[in-house]
């Protein structure tokens, strides 16, 4: 069965080190009436990749998160697709290790990931609602759930590399796990319980998966002389 | 010179009203997300003049902490009863968004908010008027207990608003005030009748009889809309018996959830609605939006109610505020 959406997508490319899974996703571009581009060869460099995306003249990229275990590429599919969304090339990011990858490599970079798709959710329907998704906000349509605002985050646990926060602005009853590498070197060199920082977050997400954030910078400390009446 | 409005907005579960005067904007609850501040981002808002919480519940200081820390936007003065969180880790993050706040934009907190804190305030046309809880109860603090042997609890000390224009009771914003806190208002004798009723608890449960609540509530208030404001997906409110009850006390009260719950549609509608104001709406991204966020001029107000009614039609075949009255089985039935 063909779909039959419009879209401006013609040609897909299809990034995946596994021949399988990229063989699952060629076939349901395909049941969406687009043409798949494969790149079966891997790339040398961020770069690279950016290059030859462009010479195969594709409208949009479907990528896979972990890429590096066939050798086939020296980045995560994260980092290719912020750096395609840099590029002003819309990318959908895909996953079997959503949850886990999450936390570490993906988070650092969802703001330039307009959509985080699972390889379980993957049907003619939601790639082509995600694909134009991630095309309209490299034309500079961002959505309500992902416009950053400048709000609180207050770190709750560090263990080891990552950090446990919460942002009361979004949820004050949900912590949010990110690697301590998403804040400066200067604000967490002693990194511990109760710091406070402001930070651009996109409080109005759904889920705790989409949050994002950048732009940290100390918020002020507090103490009993600082009753606020 | 601006034109008055008050807009409910659609902030999923949660609680937030903008009132937009010719002398300012007030602030009635701050929900939680950024819906708010896309609001007063899109109106051009970068000074409040007031922010009244009604009740200090973790997420509405959560909603708070998010308006403080914007530093587009100035708060002169913020009213709250802050009992509940005063000691805890989120009043902590109040008290660090503030202190910033105070001092690059001159914010002020006041404890309390009681019909005499700050009791009434003029915006312009608009006078925003503070119901309850009067002062003696606020005293009374939470765990006492009143006369009556009722126990006091942070929603008995709730803040209830009520918002005038020229004089008419315009909207009602009872947070989520419980039946002990609306017996005492009712005791009080004060006019309370408005056009538009934001329902406590989202239309979830004030206590132990959500019917007669219900009832007593609109019996005072007297309401042509009353407005549920929803998350989809949340809580699973309204709660079919309340709505029941509404329409049983107020016949042809029109309903108004800012989103459409699942009990209405267990799925989405597929084309965009028409119907809804043009102002932000949390819903409006995943089409979630039933009302969405309402808008309230002196007249008209959108989303119409000829509108609204016409989507919920098409919409929301199984829609509880168009069920037979006494007949609360059929939503509880369908989402099973």
């Amino acid at each position: 069965m063909v779909i039959a959406i419009q879209m401006s997508f013609e040609a897909v490319g299809v990034i995946d080190d596994d021949p399988a899974d990229a063989e699952v996703v060629k076939f349901q571009i395909e049941e969406t009436g687009r043409r798949p581009i494969m790149f079966e060869s891997g790339f040398s460099s961020l770069d690279d990749l950016v290059n030859r995306v462009r010479a195969a003249k594709v409208n949009g990229v479907v990528c896979d998160q972990r890429l590096r275990i066939r050798n086939y590429a020296v980045f995560d599919g994260a980092e290719a697709v912020a750096r395609l969304f840099e590029s002003k090339i819309p990318a959908v990011l895909i996953s079997k290790y959503t949850q886990i990858d999450l936390e570490t490599s993906i988070r650092p970079l969802r703001a330039k990931i307009p959509v985080l798709l699972p390889k379980d959710e993957i049907d003619p329907s939601s790639l082509v609602a995600a694909l134009e998704r991630c095309e309209s906000e490299v034309r500079g349509t961002v959505p309500q759930s992902r416009r950053p605002h400048r709000t609180l985050v207050r770190i709750d646990d560090v263990k080891g590399e990552l950090v446990d926060a919460f942002v009361p602005s979004w949820n004050p009853n949900q912590a949010i796990r990110f690697p301590r590498s998403i804040i400066p070197n200067k604000l967490r060199a002693n990194l511990k319980p109760d710091d406070r920082f402001f930070a651009m977050v996109n409080t109005d997400a759904p889920t705790a998966d989409e949050l994002f954030f950048e732009n940290f910078t100390s918020a002020p400390k507090v103490g009993p002389e600082d009753d606020i009446f | 010179m601006t034109s008055s409005k008050i807009a409910i907005l659609d902030v999923g579960h949660g609680n937030c009203a903008v009132v937009i005067d010719r002398g300012g904007t007030s602030i009635i609850d701050a929900g939680l997300g950024g819906t708010l501040l896309d609001f007063l981002h899109e109106n051009k808002v970068n000074q409040v003049e007031y922010v009244l919480i009604s009740h200090a519940d973790t997420d509405h200081i959560g909603g708070l902490i998010g308006l403080l820390a914007a530093d587009d936007i100035s708060v002169r003065e913020v009213y709250l009863n802050p009992d509940p969180v005063r000691t805890s880790k989120i009043w902590e993050d109040l008290k660090s968004v503030l202190k910033e706040a105070r001092s690059k934009r001159g914010t002020v907190v006041k404890n309390g908010l009681s019909t005499t804190i700050p009791g009434e305030m003029n915006t312009g046309d608009i006078l925003i008027r503070v119901m309850a809880p009067a002062p003696e109860l606020a005293l009374s603090g939470i765990g006492g207990t009143l006369a009556t042997g009722a126990r006091v609890s942070a929603h008995t000390l709730n803040a209830v608003i009520l918002v005038l224009y020229e004089g008419t009771g315009i909207a009602l914003f009872p947070g989520d005030l419980d039946e002990t806190g609306l017996d005492e208002l009712r005791a009080e004798q004060r006019d309370m009748r408005a056009k538009v009723l934001v329902f406590p608890h989202h239309g979830g449960l004030p206590g132990k009889d959500p019917s007669a609540f219900a009832r007593l509530l609109c019996e005072l208030v007297k309401p042509e809309t009353v407005v549920f404001s929803i998350g989809r997906g949340r809580h699973q409110t309204p709660r079919p018996e309340v709505v029941s009850a509404i329409r049983s006390a107020s016949p042809g009260t029109h309903i108004a959830c800012t989103q459409l719950s699942d009990r209405c549609a267990a799925t989405l509608p597929t084309p965009i609605p028409s119907h809804l104001s043009s102002e932000v709406a949390l819903g409006r991204e995943k089409n979630q939006c039933c009302a969405g966020t309402l808008v309230i001029h002196p007249l008209p107000s959108r989303p119409t109610r000829v509108d609204h009614a016409a989507f919920i039609t098409i919409a929301a075949p199984t829609a509880v505020c168009k069920e037979e009255v006494g007949d609360s089985s059929r939503g509880r039935s369908a989402k099973r």
